[in-house]
């Protein structure tokens, strides 16, 4: 029967967003992602907005496929705020200055960037649904999305965490690297790297406790390599043919594949874990560190 | 003593449950797997396996 609808919140939303962004169904699964055992699927209005997630996850993008484990879905919005009534958890900024806010919101928690977007992390619908306004989607691809990505591992109990990782070619153990940041963690992978290891990634690491042990891989994001690890290890040179942003130039793992041997982003039993402590002035020294001194520096 | 927080977020009510569950998966990382600090020199260029204890 046809008839008068009452205008949803969905038509108004529809009516005030470019038609170009906008379907009024389920968006496609445009890109899917196998997280090392369990696969996500990015649903977009078009491949630009769907492929966000590539400059951390491309190397580990599979064929889409309508069943994922877990949905990622973007929808355009026209205004996005912080509710006035909900529970804050956290706010302030995100490292690349956008101001947001962490609220408690039915089922899952949001992670809101006023005019600009919001997350909704819904476990128990196993769907992260992101609203963005038109123009302004650009800051998804940075924190805001290891927040996505932190919750979506956590999820599947996996650990997003901070440090370095390179790999044995010979036993295809992995070694983790922890130092908090600028005490020389992208230094001492690349020159382990150039030592022989292969290079798996110098900031983000994935943790689970399987039956088989710790597993781990790295995120394969792009490495950030300042000037003063390009002068310690010369050898960087060669490579470091962009521009210098902040003291900084990014390179894909890939690019230093003529120089490293460079790991495949899968799980690997962890063989050593080294806990990165001050440099010093004489030469390279190795100590044992008590396990409950090692879990507070890591942790 | 301190606790460092590059791993884990403390929020004023504490640690929530997905971060206690990642302190336990560090607790077993720690205690399952050889631990080693390294300091570096000079010259990181130089470092090879032995430096890690890795032959």
């Amino acid at each position: 029967m046809m008839g008068i609808k009452a205008q949803s919140l969905t038509d108004l939303i529809a009516s005030s967003v470019s038609s170009a962004y906008w379907k009024p169904d389920l968006e496609p699964i445009r890109r899917v992602y196998n997280l090392n055992g369990f696969t996500f699927g990015v649903a977009a209005g078009d491949e630009q907005l769907a492929s966000f997630l590539d400059p951390i996850l491309a190397p580990l993008a599979c064929p889409p496929t309508a069943s994922c484990d877990w949905i990622v879905e973007l929808s355009p919005v026209a205004v996005i705020d912080v509710p006035t009534d909900a529970r804050r958890i956290f706010e302030g900024p995100l490292p690349e200055g956008l101001t947001c806010a962490m609220v408690e919101d039915g089922d899952g928690r949001k992670l809101i960037v006023p005019g600009h977007f919001a997350m909704w992390f819904r476990r128990a619908a196993r769907r992260t649904d992101l609203s963005f306004v038109p123009g302004k989607e650009d800051g998804l691809g940075g924190t805001a999305a290891f927040w996505m990505l932190d919750d979506l591992l956590a999820a599947h109990g996996r650990f997003l965490l901070h440090g370095g990782l390179v790999v044995d070619p010979k036993s295809e153990s992995s070694i983790a690297i922890f130092a908090p940041s600028g005490t020389g963690k992208t230094t001492t992978v690349l020159a382990l790297a150039h030592a022989g290891f292969c290079l798996a990634g110098d900031d983000a690491l994935v943790l689970d406790v399987g039956e088989d042990g710790c597993g781990m891989w790295a995120v394969p994001r792009k490495l950030k390599v300042d000037r003063k690890t390009a002068a310690l290890l010369p050898w960087l040179d060669a490579l470091l043919t962009g521009n210098w942003i902040d003291n900084e130039q990014a390179l894909e793992i890939g690019a230093l594949q003529p120089v490293v041997s460079c790991a495949l982003p899968r799980r690997r039993r962890v063989g050593l874990v080294v806990v990165l402590t001050s440099p010093n002035p004489n030469d390279h020294a190795i100590t044992p560190i008590a396990k409950p001194d090692a879990l507070m520096s890591i942790a | 003593m301190s606790i460092a927080c590059d791993n884990l977020r403390i929020a004023p009510s504490g640690v929530d449950a997905d971060n206690a569950r990642a302190l336990a998966a560090l607790g077993s990382l720690v205690a399952r797997t050889p631990v080693v600090a390294l300091s570096v020199g000079p010259n990181p260029g130089s470092l090879t396996r032995k430096h890690i204890g890795w032959l």
